[in-house]
């Protein structure tokens, strides 16, 4: 992107609601309680018979039962992540308080996915081939589509603002995060849901991801298999959820009494498109988007106490992650904290840059930093201050929550502790 | 910041492959002559499974169609806008489905998103790589992309995008199911006069396939390279009905509002439009409401503007149909000609709004609009204005 123009008169944007479920909790609060113990979601696959099949690990979502959570009817015309959508939005509206009755038209919903509808497509392919076109539900398009965890989530609440998917890989829902912030600061919003969600436990992608070589084979071992910046770690570990945050222009929720979670002051993206798959070599376009965002939020380097890392465990991904740390924090790059949940949580993708947010905004309140489980062997090439297999209490100003995708988007986004800029 | 600081958005370049034309001229000239490309299609592999589409009549396997859409749109567009490589800042894509084809990887969005970075490697800076977005807002994404790029120049964040949208959703599963849906309109008799938008006997849409992209450049950009705007860009709006996933509210909540919003930013009044380009499905309930929204928003019967579906044409191209509807009015701007509406015989009286019916129709005000609806409750408006040099 083109430098931002920042303008000091734009609308400053809170969060006032998190919601989130994922492989280790069913709610923003049993997450965050689970990834404070350092707990692994991380499994033997059980959504399908995945045998034959590189990977067989993934973090499942556990004991989710849609026809309680969402009614019988609708969840069955919901494709599995437009249900996890559903799920965390709530979550985040109830906790935000906002009653988007009030105005619905200047709320909007912006719910990022990676795939879309993959056990629909799946579930709609087997049923053409096994019992021919009359056997294809009606619901399988409206199933299917990208936007349906977003236009669902818009029904469900209610909200009849501006409504679209990012479906910028694993860069979606950070994508969402930041550009519905943008929307705010521009006035052409008052609140957004925003957040990502991710069903993609389905035999098509775990071999099409395995087929990259991208995934963990480390199936006799399920929770030590994500294992970010350790010298064992050998391919991303697949995993499914949802998580949104309400947004809202500051003065609003002040005047509405919300409790005030967080602040979002600093978003920027990048995106390495002349290197596809692999983050482009030495981190440049990630460490231009933290520098980008540090400018945006107008702190430096020292200002920020924790960085949530992409940190996918993939051997890649981390020695460039961490060379763009270093690139874009300087001196101060050895003494921030970083760590990445998804040793716990595995790989939500579209929906992982939404429940990092999630998690960064709970450091920032509380003062806790979730840990990176299953640091064992430090590799050489990663010696930063990983928060190695247990959680410390520190305080936290500010908070950079990193997301790069598959495609090559960078996408940085950095919060401030509520009270940092009262 | 008032309406006065923003950069006006010009649209220097246009690239469209449909049904009826491989290019932008070719596919103007059909849809202009009113040259129908809706056929019957039969799938052998599948019992002999028939459908209405508006297929591309080109030889490529059903995986490879997307990219090669995506590729064919885009580089007529650069082209067109005679721009030289780098200038692209931004590169933003939509999509409804994505690679729907069982049969590779990247499958679903994620092809989608792969084409956009594709598309910016192709276009973009080699110093630094344009911003690359892929969006879905089911049937509106290409209308969207178009507008979420008229945002980015307007905010100062682009000078030069590439916007648009691509589908290929010609596979038996995506078609047996807008069948299952009763969406389609029935296979038997003449294709070509299959889909009937207005008509009091509409029955049902056909899919489209295909992709359009057109380049938008911030007046700075433009003048300085010299660069002859086809149209100017002047208003965008966009609305969530928050109603159902498939069926509209009876007040066409959503699209009025996106369709007044745009014309509130363009500063429009309702007797300036002289063509709109609609949604038009050819389904009962999208064509009533959707006039419905139309006749509300321009008022007196003086105040309308002539209105045509031109998806009897090219079909329905899902998350492309709002960025090929795009180019369609840019056109009618160009030849101030609203393109006609085939095959409405028997007017609907529940579609009480000024069809161009029987042959395309000469106009004479300088502003014309393109909507798009989609599932999930999505509605977005654009408007273009005629560019005098």
């Amino acid at each position: 992107m083109t430098d931002r123009i920042i303008d000091p008169g734009r609308r400053r944007v809170v969060v006032t609601g998190i919601g989130a479920i994922c492989a280790i909790g069913n709610t923003a609060g049993e997450a965050w309680s689970a990834a404070v113990a350092g707990t692994s979601g991380v499994t033997a696959i059980t959504r399908f018979d995945a045998d034959g099949l590189e990977s067989r690990i993934a973090g499942e979502v556990k004991g989710f039962n849609a026809a309680e959570a969402i009614g019988r009817k609708e969840s069955r015309r919901l494709d599995r992540f437009a249900q996890f959508a559903i799920v965390a939005a709530r979550e985040a509206v109830a906790i935000s308080g906002l009653d988007i009755a009030a105005n619905p038209t200047r709320v909007g919903t912006l719910i990022g996915t990676g795939m879309g509808g993959m056990e629909t497509f799946e579930s709609g392919s087997e049923a053409l081939a096994k019992g021919g076109p009359r056997r294809v539900s009606p619901f399988f398009v409206p199933m299917l589509l990208g936007n349906m965890a977003s236009g669902n989530v818009a029904i469900d609440l209610g909200t009849k603002g501006p409504n679209y998917a990012p479906v910028s890989a694993c860069a979606a829902s950070a994508h969402a995060i930041g550009e519905g912030a943008l929307m705010i600061q521009r006035g052409l919003a008052d609140a957004m849901v925003v957040g990502g969600a991710e069903a993609p436990i389905t035999r098509l992608s775990v071999a099409g991801y395995s087929s990259m070589g991208a995934l963990s084979t480390r199936n006799d071992d399920p929770e030590r298999a994500s294992r970010p910046f350790d010298a064992g770690r050998d391919g991303f570990v697949l995993a499914e959820g949802a998580a949104a945050l309400v947004l809202e222009d500051r003065e609003r929720a002040l005047a509405r009494g919300a409790e005030v979670l967080a602040e979002v002051i600093g978003y920027a993206t990048t995106d390495d498109a002349n290197h596809m798959v692999q983050p482009a070599p030495g981190g440049e376009g990630a460490a231009r988007a933290m520098t980008l965002a540090m400018e945006d939020a107008g702190v430096v380097a020292s200002d920020i106490d924790y960085i949530n890392a992409h940190g996918t465990s993939t051997p890649l991904n981390e020695k460039f992650e961490t060379q763009a740390i270093k690139r874009a924090f300087g001196d101060a790059a050895g003494s921030v904290p970083i760590s990445s949940t998804k040793s716990m949580t595995g790989h939500l993708l579209g929906a992982a840059g939404a429940l990092e947010a999630v998690f960064t905004v709970n450091a920032l309140r509380v003062g806790i930093l979730p840990p990176t489980i299953n640091q064992t062997t430090p590799d050489p090439e990663c010696d930063l201050d990983y928060i190695p297999n247990r959680a410390r209490e520190k305080a936290v100003r500010n908070a950079m929550t990193n997301s790069m995708g598959f495609g090559g988007h960078n996408v940085s986004l950095i919060l401030a502790r509520a009270d940092e800029r009262a | 910041m008032t309406d006065k600081t923003y950069p006006k958005v010009f649209i220097t370049g246009i690239g469209t492959v449909t049904a009826v034309g491989r290019d932008y001229e070719s596919t103007m000239d059909a849809v202009f002559a009113g040259r129908g490309g809706i056929q019957r299609m039969s799938f052998e592999a599948d019992g002999g499974f028939k459908a209405l589409v508006g297929h591309v009549p080109v030889a490529l396997p059903a995986r490879e169609r997307l990219g090669w859409f995506a590729r064919c749109a885009s580089d007529e567009a650069i082209v067109a806008a005679d721009l030289a490589h780098g200038s692209v800042d931004r590169v933003i894509l939509g999509s409804a489905l994505g690679q729907v084809v069982d049969d590779g990887w990247p499958i679903g969005m994620g092809a989608v998103d792969r084409i956009g970075m594709e598309t910016a490697r192709r276009y973009g800076r080699r110093d630094r790589s344009p911003a690359v977005r892929a969006i879905n807002s089911s049937f509106v994404s290409g209308a969207d992309a178009i507008g979420h790029g008229w945002q980015a120049i307007r905010f100062g964040e682009a000078d030069c995008v590439l916007a648009g949208g691509v589908e290929a959703p010609i596979t038996p599963a995506v078609l047996a199911g807008f069948t299952a849906m009763g969406a389609a309109a029935p296979v038997q008799g003449d294709p070509a006069a299959g889909i009937r938008p207005f008509d009091l006997h509409r029955d049902g849409c056909a899919l489209g396939e295909g992709a359009a992209f057109l380049v938008l450049e911030s007046a700075r950009s433009a003048t300085e390279r010299d660069a002859e705007p086809l149209a100017e860009l002047i208003g965008y709006g966009t609305a969530s009905d928050a109603f159902h996933v498939t069926q509209l509210p009876d007040d066409g909540d959503g699209l009025l509002r996106a369709m007044a919003d745009a014309m509130s930013v363009g500063g429009v009044q309702p007797g300036e439009v002289g063509y709109l380009n609609a949604h038009g499905t050819g389904t009962p309930m999208n064509d009533r409401i959707e006039s419905l929204v139309i006749d509300r928003i321009f008022g007196p019967a003086e105040a309308q503007p002539w209105v045509s579906s031109t998806k009897p044409m090219t079909g329905h191209l899902l998350g492309a149909s709002g960025a090929i509807e795009a180019a369609i009015a840019i056109a009618a701007l160009r030849r101030m000609v609203a393109p006609v509406s085939l095959n409405l015989t028997t007017p609907d009286p529940e579609c009480g709004v000024r069809i161009v019916a029987g042959a395309s129709q000469p106009f004479e005000r300088s502003i014309t609009m393109s909507t798009s609806m989609g599932f999930g409750g999505n509605a977005s408006a654009l408007l273009f204005k005629r560019h005098i040099p």
